[in-house]
């Protein structure tokens, strides 16, 4: 074996370890019917009501994960689909909270209401 | 070494360093920073109240892989990915803490309009309770009055009054004089003291006596002498301990008579002195009267 030959196979062994730590892995169907059921769910909380933006952002990330399938990058795919996961769950948290924290006022405001009608009531 | 052999080192170095370089930093990164700003304030904000451990503890193992990844020199993209994935986990601990505390708020706001509920049900019935004991006793004080009032007209009745727009009169007649004489004779002395008890009893009514004569006779005398009959009875009255500011005497003489002068029984009608009892004020007086007149 000449130095060409060796040159030419550590050439190859690097490329070949080097690409396969970057490059891809079998499709994240899971991840993405997963990451889809969350959105669906944080809908149904109105997210896109409440938190509109963090929504958006996890459809979008959705989107680009499936074109990335297309293009076998599997890996960045299922990347992006743990951050869509995570943001379909922060829109649904965000959209519970608001809507506890508006029911919180609007007891508060009856509450109120009541208390001023005690209050003209024992005038 | 030939100039095949220079190209494929170069060519195997180059990607080496290439890749290399892509996949690893030790550049401080903004996402990483960014992630820990926001952990450490939704760590620290669980003095505030309620709060998720369970969401929080998954923060934190993301946090941790997000830091060990950056210690270990794992390249910039998945030191950034990892961080991402830390701070939404933040985030998501925050909201649901922050849903547990308003949760918690509301409990306590359902049993506190809960309470006032029943505070203000029982302040509207103590209301209503006073508004019914209120016209009950208006009620009551009404039907007081005109049971007094009743008794009183029925015992003027019983003195043999008359109802008159006037108001309620008795007439004596000139049974209680002699012929020409002011002075009231002896058989006059129950008429008055039944005149003198009802007063009495009813100190608001006052007293009005008219003395009134027939046709016979001089017009002056016969003023005069129904002066003096009406002043008669009023020192007779006040002899029974009625106050003279109750009592007010006048005469007319011949001039009111309530009959004709031409025969015996009208003039006898003409010769009296009518007791006219003021109607004490009263916001009832009108209905009794028309009662009683039914």
């Amino acid at each position: 074996m000449d130095i060409l030959n060796i040159a030419k196979t550590t050439a190859l062994v690097l490329a070949v370890t080097q690409f396969a730590a970057c490059s891809s892995g079998p499709p994240p169907k899971q991840e993405l019917s997963l990451t889809q059921a969350s959105i669906r769910s944080a809908e149904a909380a109105d997210a896109s009501t409440h938190a509109p933006k963090a929504l958006r952002t996890a459809q979008q990330k959705v989107e680009e994960a499936e074109a990335l399938m297309a293009k076998k990058k599997h890996d960045k795919a299922k990347r992006l689909l743990t951050q869509a996961m995570a943001d379909a769950e922060l829109a649904e948290a965000t959209a519970e909270a608001e809507k506890s924290r508006v029911a919180y006022e609007e007891l508060q405001q009856s509450i109120d209401l009541m208390k001023e009608e005690i209050a003209r009531v024992q005038d | 070494m030939t100039k095949n052999t220079k190209i494929a080192l170069a060519v195997a170095a180059g990607l080496s360093i290439a890749v290399t370089t892509g996949c690893a930093s030790k550049q401080p990164n903004e996402a990483l920073d960014s992630a820990r700003a926001t952990y450490d304030r939704v760590s620290n904000n669980t003095l505030q109240g309620e709060y998720s451990t369970e969401d929080l503890n998954v923060a934190k193992t993301k946090m941790d892989s997000a830091n060990r990844a950056f210690k270990t020199k794992k390249d910039a993209g998945e030191v950034s990915h990892r961080a991402y994935i830390a701070e939404q986990y933040a985030l998501i601990a925050e909201q649901r803490s922050e849903l547990l505390r308003y949760q918690a708020k509301i409990e306590n706001g359902n049993m506190e309009r809960t309470r006032i509920q029943v505070d203000l049900r029982a302040t509207e019935a103590r209301t209503l309770q006073a508004e019914a004991e209120n016209l009950q006793q208006q009620v009551s004080e009404r039907e007081a009055e005109l049971a007094r009032q009743l008794k009183e007209i029925e015992e003027l009745k019983a003195l043999q009054a008359t109802n008159t727009d006037r108001g309620m009169v008795l007439t004596l007649g000139d049974v209680l004089f002699d012929t020409g004489e002011s002075t009231l004779k002896a058989s006059a002395r129950f008429n008055i003291e039944r005149v003198a008890s009802f007063l009495k009893k009813y100190p608001d009514r006052k007293l009005t006596i008219e003395g009134h004569t027939d046709n016979v006779g001089e017009a002056d005398y016969n003023y005069n002498l129904s002066v003096e009959r009406a002043f008669s009875v009023r020192s007779a009255l006040m002899a029974q301990g009625i106050d003279v500011s109750r009592i007010q005497a006048k005469g007319f003489g011949e001039d009111m008579p309530v009959a004709s002068n031409d025969s015996a029984t009208g003039r006898q009608q003409n010769r009296r002195v009518d007791l006219i009892f003021d109607q004490p004020e009263s916001n009832f007086s009108e209905t009794v009267i028309s009662e009683i007149d039914e």
